[in-house]
């Protein structure tokens, strides 16, 4: 027995003895062409992660996101790259597994300057405080406002409270609801739908409309009885910041209980699934969608191009807007890699600093112009009002393509800022 | 009123969906002792055969094909998983397990298929909606309720008058004494299961049906709201089958359609409100409102 | 060789893991080691007692949440306790949960509770969600870092061996390992012991169990009482190992994820817990990193059986299989081929691993 824990002893010695250093993250350096590279940056690469959802809940979303991030930078890569560097993403499936999530981000913040995506609210909260430990800059291909308190968060676009603000005063505009009236807000708890109340609270005090609130969960489905309650308050519109096939039982049950009032969607809350079956005539007669960023279906070059090599590369997917939610927030980040690059540090600092300082961003139409100067603020504000169309690629065609932006905008500060 | 007649009627009919589901737990409960975990992922795969070929033969034929598939589906479960474990005595809570255990292999590969599609099944109904006074309500809620009565009224009928229900009677009172009275209990257990995988795909239609806007993945979730009616009810009680169901959809209902007053309990109370009830009634009895005590043996 | 020499083994490269293992694959040890843990109080009271339960994931949102709560210093309610007795406190407040809720669980019997406890999960997701300033609803709160007799379970530990900086994840990785061969030891003194045998005399029938003197609705109670306090300790650990407590984790798809692991390593089996535990736990976590280099397996989003899914059809089809095959799970598998094996003489039967009757278990 002695001379076999001698052994043990002796054997875990000589282990730790040879323990191997790589656990150290690679350290900031300055290259020959003079720029300071951090982690994920060599002379050749520039490697950023990705964490999708490829097989989870959101699957079918987000794989287009994720392809379409892989189209844009090979794209990007045989006009030259950035800084000299090809970009090349590391894609890992989470799953939509917060656990997961844990132990593949702990792998790939070791190896990448940043994420060019982390898809999934309970993902990203989850993992918030890990950004800010390792200083990687996140898009989360989510318009959630809570998240851009981080200053590791990248939003593109407008967050869901301003596309609630848009079309709630394209309303008023129409006469469609006045001073007095009741609306409802149908929204999903977590933070999509708690972003988006924060708009409609603050147009309703701001306006004077009764608001009635309706907070459901992802399971439910069918929303007869909230619809009759919703009847019963007199409600003259309904906004919806849920599911598309939430958004599909508000449309079919507000048609069976002969409440015909129109409807507004975030754009995360659409699909062009919803013009099949018994949602279709409901959905095209009182069915309005807002976003911020484009769809297939506009007729900006930007948009036509990209779509067309999009269908060329993946022909067996259907196009709708998350092929363009997917290329916007490419953009962007190849933006802020391109500021970075032109202030000599593609270190995950220097990537931080780079976001700090960008405003009036271009990208040619796909999304408002973009300001990320003000900290905690979405980076834009306008959103494309849109109505469903069987006939165009996503469904959805922008009623114009310039968009709307309430003067009321102005005074309101999110919920989630204060 | 009208608020609440409407939140009453749309609360019933979605009962009797539940009902429909918790039929089926019943009966394979009375049988074999087993609960079937794995009914919502059948429901989900009824609901997938009858969408996938809807567009081709038309509804009413893949509505038949759907019943028949998942009826099929259910009676090979009891053949080769089930019966094995009987045969060898095994305790019923291993049966159940093994139902979970199927239950995740299934909804794995049917939410694979499935992905993010939002499926039709292609029903008659549409949006068309009946109006009885003040009150409208869906056209498939009517069918459902029509459908529900229907089929729990036959059953009830089959079990108290013809040989089969005697035998299935029998069994669930006594196995043992059953088969040594000449019950095929094999036999018995065998249609137990098949009623109760074709009412999974009668349930996926109504269910997906308007004012619902479709089938997805997460629809076999919803049979598992059939599970506190089925408890409610008592595991072992037709009757209480119905009665849990329908309780289940007017506290859903009702708590919804008022969740505005109910905002101490915390917003989107509603799909929980039957978890709720459940409790309440197991704190007063154990068995639910129907069962019988023999059937809390394990 | 001995039990012991395999021991002394074991615990050495277990203590040598954080030398080689980067953060990620030390966070799916940990991972491992919470979810053995949990899992090994689920079989105390449904493989032991034969009580099933589906509502494990609410005792360890009780577990992970309490702790954050009597730790916690953010703007959310939060007692700001010394971290080390918070850890302490959650997992008796798990215990508490699982005797608040003795007067359905007692009284109810085999699947009436597998239902019950379903209702669980579902008001426990509810309140997680809504009771926003306990439990930061969507958002989450920040787990406070560990601190243990002055040892900070941080990156900023200050300690350093052989040149390697021993940070979070390698600290975590020494008190998850303690804490699993704890509960696997005390666990196994339960099932050895008197009580163990009252709760197996549950579950092979209450009333004969009542005849021969076990008090039923006591060893009801204490059972889930103590698969709670199981529980709470995994949340803490997994609280710890994430960083952040968020209500998307604490679903179904968690509490039937347990009952998988108690039943894959065996029933009834206190070691084969752990067997469970490393392959509904690790085995995905394992497969999605490595994805890239396996041959047989589809990249995700590509149409093909993705790592995710192959790693759920795998468990699935292993619950069925053995609970129709071989109910005292992969335990008794492993029992058998060691059988078939030629028997080295040091050998030496345990009275608790002699092959049983059918149906009946150990």
């Amino acid at each position: 027995m002695n001379r076999t824990r001698t052994l043990a002893g002796l054997a875990a010695l000589a282990l730790l003895a040879a323990g191997c250093s790589s656990k150290a993250v690679k350290q900031d350096s300055v290259g020959s062409d003079g720029v300071k590279t951090g982690p994920g940056v060599t002379a050749g690469t520039i490697t950023l992660g990705e964490m999708a959802d490829l097989t989870g809940p959101f699957a079918a979303n987000d794989t287009k996101i994720t392809n379409a991030h892989q189209l844009y930078f090979s794209q990007l890569n045989e006009k030259g790259g950035v800084c000299g560097r090809k970009v090349r993403l590391d894609v890992v499936d989470h799953g939509y597994d917060v656990q997961k999530a844990t132990t593949l981000y702990s792998d790939l913040a070791r190896k990448v300057l940043g994420f060019s995506q982390v898809f999934g609210s309970g993902v990203n909260a989850a993992l918030i405080d890990k950004y800010a430990g390792d200083k990687v800059l996140v898009y989360p291909a989510s318009g959630a406002g809570p998240l851009l308190k981080s200053e590791n968060i990248l939003g593109a676009g407008s967050t869901y409270d301003y596309e609630v603000i848009n079309a709630l005063d394209a309303w008023l505009q129409d006469g469609t609801v006045k001073q007095g009236d009741t609306i409802a807000h149908v929204y999903l708890e977590g933070d999509y739908g708690g972003t988006a109340i924060s708009g409609s609270r603050y147009m309703a005090r701001k306006h004077g409309l009764k608001l009635t609130e309706v907070k459901i969960k992802p399971t439910d489905t069918d929303l007869t009885s909230q619809i009759a309650g919703i009847k019963n308050a007199g409600a003259k519109a309904i906004l919806v910041s849920a599911s598309p096939k939430q958004l599909g039982s508000v449309a079919v049950a507000s048609e069976s209980a002969g409440l015909r009032v129109p409807i507004v969607v975030n754009g995360a809350g659409w699909s062009g699934d919803l013009l099949e079956g018994a949602s279709k005539k409901p959905a095209l007669d009182r069915v309005t969608v807002a976003q911020s960023w484009a769809v297939p279906s506009m007729k900006l070059p930007v948009v036509q191009d990209f779509v067309a090599a999009y269908q060329k590369k993946y022909p067996n997917t259907k196009l709708d807007s998350n092929v363009t939610l997917g290329q916007s927030s490419a953009v962007v980040y190849a933006k802020v890699l391109q500021q970075a690059c032109d202030d000599k540090d593609l270190t995950r600092e220097g990537v931080l600093k780079a976001v700090s300082q960008l405003k009036n961003v271009d990208t040619e139409g796909l999304l408002p112009p973009l300001d990320y100067t003000v900290k905690g603020h979405a980076p834009a504000t306008e959103s494309l009002l849109l109505r469903p169309d069987a006939g165009v690629p996503g469904g959805v065609k922008a009623i114009s393509e310039t968009r709307h932006e309430s003067k009321d905008i102005a005074g309101y500060t999110p919920d989630y800022a204060k | 009123m009208t608020k609440l007649i409407e939140l009453l009627v749309n609360g019933v009919s979605l009962g009797m969906l539940y009902a429909l589901i918790s039929v089926g737990f019943v009966v394979v409960f009375r049988s074999t002792d087993v609960i079937n975990f794995a009914q919502g992922s059948t429901l989900l795969g009824g609901g997938y055969v009858i969408a996938r070929l809807s567009p081709h033969t038309g509804f009413w034929l893949a509505a038949l094909a759907g019943v028949a598939a998942t009826a099929a589906f259910a009676m090979l479960v009891d053949r080769l998983l089930i019966r094995p474990l009987r045969q060898r005595g095994a305790r019923h809570d291993v049966a159940a397990i093994v139902t979970i255990g199927l239950d995740i292999v299934l909804l794995t590969d049917l939410t694979r298929r499935i992905g993010s599609d939002m499926l039709h099944l292609g029903d008659p109904w549409g949006n068309a909606v009946v109006n009885i006074g003040p009150v409208t309500v869906a056209q498939t809620r009517v069918a459902a309720m029509a459908t529900a009565l229907v089929l729990i009224g036959l059953f009830g009928l089959a079990f108290q008058r013809t040989g089969w229900g005697v035998a299935m009677r029998a069994t669930a009172e006594d196995t043992e004494a059953a088969m040594l009275s000449g019950v095929r209990h094999n036999r018995v257990t065998l249609s137990a299961w098949a009623i109760a995988g074709a009412l999974a795909a009668v349930a996926s239609v109504f269910l997906t049906a308007s004012p619902s806007p479709g089938m997805d993945a997460a629809t076999g979730q919803t049979a598992l709201k059939a599970f506190p009616a089925a408890v409610v009810g008592g595991l072992d009680s037709m009757t209480g089958a119905l009665v849990g169901g329908v309780i289940m959809g007017l506290a859903e209902s009702l708590a919804s359609g008022y969740q505005g007053q109910l905002t101490f309990l915390g917003q989107g109370f509603g799909s929980v409100m039957p978890w709720v009830v459940m409790l309440l009634v197991l704190l007063v009895k154990p068995s639910g409102l129907f069962g019988t005590k023999a059937a809390a043996r394990v | 060789m001995s039990r012991r020499v395999l021991l002394a083994v074991a615990a050495v490269v277990l203590a040598v893991v954080p030398f080689y293992a980067d953060t990620s694959l030390l966070q799916m040890g940990l991972f491992v080691c919470a979810a053995t843990i949990g899992a090994i109080g689920l079989n105390l009271l449904s493989g032991v007692a034969g009580q099933l339960s589906l509502g494990h994931a609410f005792f360890l949102a009780v577990g992970a949440y309490g702790y954050v709560a009597l730790a916690g210093t953010d703007d959310r309610i939060g007692l700001g306790l010394p971290t080390w007795l918070a850890a302490v406190l959650a997992p008796a407040l798990a215990g508490l949960a699982g005797l608040a809720f003795s007067p359905i669980s007692s009284r109810l019997r085999g699947l009436y509770l597998g239902v019950a406890t379903l209702a669980l999960v579902y008001i426990g997701q509810h309140v997680l969600y809504s009771a926003t300033d306990l439990t930061g609803g969507y958002d989450g709160r920040p787990t406070p870092r560990l601190s243990l007799f002055g040892l900070k379970f941080g990156d900023d530990s200050g300690i350093t061996v052989f040149n390697v900086p021993l940070g979070q994840y390698e600290l975590l990785w020494y008190l998850g390992v303690v804490l699993a061969a704890l509960a696997w030891w005390f666990a196994r003194g339960v099932v050895a012991g008197r009580p163990g045998r009252g709760l197996q005399a549950v579950r092979d029938g209450e009333v004969p169990a009542a005849v021969m003197g076990v008090a039923v609705r006591r060893a009801k109670t204490s059972a889930f009482v103590l698969s709670s306090v199981y529980a709470g300790v995994a949340g803490v650990l997994y609280a710890l190992i994430v960083g952040r407590v968020v209500p998307d984790s604490f679903g179904l798809t968690m509490s039937i994820d347990y009952l998988a692991m108690a039943v894959l390593g065996g029933m009834g089996v206190v070691g084969g817990s752990v067997v469970g535990a490393a392959i509904v736990t690790g085995l995905p976590l394992l497969l999605g990193r490595y994805v890239d280099a396996l041959p047989l397996l589809a990249e995700p989003g590509s149409g093909g059986v993705d790592p995710s899914s192959f790693a759920r059809y795998l468990y699935g089809a292993l619950v069925i299989v053995l609970m129709i095959f071989e109910p005292d799970g992969l335990a008794a598998v492993a029992r058998r081929v060691r059988a078939l094996l030629p028997a080295p003489p040091a050998v030496r039967t345990h009275p608790s691993t002699t092959p049983h009757p059918r149906g009946g278990r150990p």
